[in-house]
């Protein structure tokens, strides 16, 4: 039996916990005004509209600056190093966080990212059949979609608003569909995220575009991994600095890689890429570094999570053994199975 | 030109600040009037309401101090090229006791590391209203919200101490703190005429004002700052069920779509 302390999910389940509860409810705890002196431009989405929240996420500073900043500047014809320098000091905090951490603040740390933990765990735990892999093909299709929403809706549209060639409903407007900013204020008791803006045409289409996209996350997210970190800009934004983050992904490829593929089907990202790979390097843009791969990849030293050169996690098939013991016990643990059992022995006596 | 220029936004904040016009304390000057929205880095101006004789100044966020000038109570405060909240401070003594007024006007700049917390924490006066917290960046203060304040003397709180709330609309009442002399009050909804959408809705002002005879002193003190209508005027909540459910039928759409995928699962 594996215990829980050497279960790397449980691990990871353990800080998404403490990132959440720090993330959603953190200012209560650190106090109102610490919250303002942290990063304001956190790797994750963590939102600046939870008013409890202890840190906010990146892309609203960005989105500001390129509204109220850079577009002005660029209109008037007056870029100058004065303009950029928040510009530069919001990407360079990104940036120094993002180093220590790499992507793993999306597998570990990011609310949202929890969030959908969470809903695939009540699917599972009712008993809904899970999708356990998507079709290659379809994954191909969705991946570009969040540099899509990057380049659109985090730098161009705002840039326009700010050069006055669109309204004000596209100064932010990652913000106003961003799932992250509903799911905090709920946690907080507080609706009113989820209201519909009718105040301008664009404003209600926003609004309802984001409710929209929260309904489908709920429902997607039971029976689908993480259904929005696929089209996260983030994530996209994560993978153009990927390079430099100290946390990596490794991989000793051997030939019985070919046949073997546990590792992308254990991907919640489904990173199909991991078991055809040679590379020794396999951060994929995609990789949200959970580190499921490692956990169950059942051959010794071919797939790693290193800190730098520190290896944190290493494959082992002892390990392997006993995580998917432990991982079928608690598949089965469900109300689905619970019925069938309860049903089966009524059905005996 | 330049006598009415400056006498004019006396006279309309005059005409304002009518039920509170024996009080001493910051208003915007109407031709400031959300200047600040659009050119981040000019500077912000402000009338000190029956200010004459009284001290002023800005304390900066990190706590440093700059004199501040006026034309007949009439302040143009430019950015300190600090970023975050500052506080505009007026205090004057005479026979009659100690009056003071403040107000914490947000200026953008380079960041400074410095809590607000510090600033509002930072004893100003003897006797003080201090926001708790002060409504920061992305919370204004809005009609229909909740906004705390304590109730300090020489740094201590004052316990059952009464404060008057007035609004520039008209609205007022008396509120008491508590034993740890707090109090909490939802700020009035009581613009005149709602327009749709908030930027058709100019800022109105809300006013704290307080007194207190300790050690056969007396002293009054002030608190100022611009409220917000509440957008939920034109934000809808069933909408905003209907908008999710829609969601949520489109998800099972999807999900009936691509059930036929095997059980496996991990
Ligand atoms: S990809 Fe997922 S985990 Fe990463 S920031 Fe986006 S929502 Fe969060
Ligand atoms: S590649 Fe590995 S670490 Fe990255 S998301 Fe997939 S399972 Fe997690």
């Amino acid at each position: 039996m594996l215990p829980h302390w050497k279960n790397l999910s449980v691990i990871r389940k353990v800080v998404q916990l403490a990132c959440f509860i720090f993330l959603v409810y953190g200012s209560v705890i650190i106090g109102f005004y610490a919250a303002d002196k942290l990063s304001r431009a956190l790797p994750t989405l963590a939102c600046a509209y939870d008013a409890k929240t202890a840190d906010y996420c990146v892309l609203i500073p960005l989105q500001h600056q390129m509204d109220h900043r850079v577009g002005p500047a660029i209109k008037a014809g007056q870029v100058t190093l004065a303009i950029l320098i928040p510009v530069l000091t919001t990407l360079g905090t990104f940036l120094i966080l993002f180093v220590l951490l790499n992507k793993a603040f999306c597998g570990w740390v990011c609310p949202l990212g929890t969030f959908q933990e969470f809903l695939g765990l009540i699917g599972q735990k009712l008993g809904l059949k899970r999708r356990d892999s998507l079709d290659p093909k379809l994954v191909k299709r969705i991946r570009p979609v969040k540099w899509l929403i990057l380049a659109l809706l985090v730098f161009i549209f705002p840039l326009m608003t700010g050069m006055g060639f669109t309204g004000h409903e596209l100064g932010d407007p990652f913000c106003k569909i961003c799932p992250s900013r509903i799911m905090t204020n709920l946690f907080n008791g507080n609706m009113d995220e989820l209201r519909i803006d009718t105040s301008t045409p664009g404003y209600m289409v926003w609004s309802i575009l984001a409710d929209t996209l929260f309904g489908l996350i709920l429902v997607i997210g039971l029976t689908t991994r993480q259904p929005f970190c696929r089209i996260c800009p983030l994530l996209a934004m994560h993978a153009i600095f990927r390079k430099v983050g100290l946390v990596r992904l490794v991989k000793n490829y051997t030939s019985r890689c070919d046949k073997c593929g546990l590792c992308a089907k254990a991907c919640p990202m489904d990173i199909h890429e991991i078991q055809t790979s040679k590379e020794k390097d396999i951060l994929f843009p995609d990789c949200t570094l959970c580190g499921r791969c490692v956990e169950f990849c059942p051959d010794k030293g071919v797939m790693a999570m290193k800190y730098a050169i520190i290896p944190i996690k290493v494959s082992d098939p002892q390990y392997f053994k006993h995580r998917n013991k432990a991982q079928k016990v608690w598949e089965k643990a469900n109300l689905r199975q619970w019925f069938i059992n309860r049903k089966k022995k009524k059905d005996h006596v | 030109m330049m006598f009415l220029k400056i006498s004019l936004p006396i006279l309309l904040i005059c005409m304002w600040a009518a039920p509170a016009s024996a009080v001493l304390h910051w208003q915007p000057a109407p031709s400031s009037k959300d200047n600040m929205q659009h050119q981040r880095m000019a500077h912000k101006s402000f009338i000190l309401v029956d200010g004459q004789g009284a001290y002023t100044h800005l304390i900066h966020p990190d706590l440093k101090k700059d004199p501040l000038l006026d034309t007949e109570q009439h302040f143009a405060v430019k950015p300190t090229g600090k970023n975050n909240y500052h506080a505009l401070i007026a205090q004057r003594t005479t026979s009659q006791g100690t009056e003071t007024a403040v107000r914490y006007p947000y200026f953008h700049g380079r960041p400074t590391g410095f809590s607000p917390s510090k600033l509002t924490d930072h004893a100003k006066f003897d006797f003080e209203i201090i926001p708790m917290p002060l409504a920061r960046e992305h919370w204004k203060y809005t009609a229909n919200q909740e906004a705390s304040f304590q109730l300090r003397f020489k740094g201590k709180p004052l316990a059952k101490q009464s404060i008057q709330v007035t609004t520039s609309q008209g609205t007022a009442f008396d509120l008491k703190t508590d034993s740890k002399g707090m109090l909490s009050f939802i700020i009035p909804d009581d613009f005149s005429e709602v327009k749709v959408g908030q930027r058709k809705n100019p800022k109105i002002e809300f006013l704290l004002h307080a007194q207190t005879t300790q050690n056969n002193h007396h002293y009054q003190s002030s608190f100022s700052s611009f409220y917000v209508v509440d957008p939920n005027h034109w934000r809808s909540l069933p909408w905003g069920f209907v908008a999710l459910f829609f969601g949520m039928m489109i998800g099972l759409l999807i999900h009936f779509k691509y059930r036929n995928i095997k059980k496996g699962k991990r």
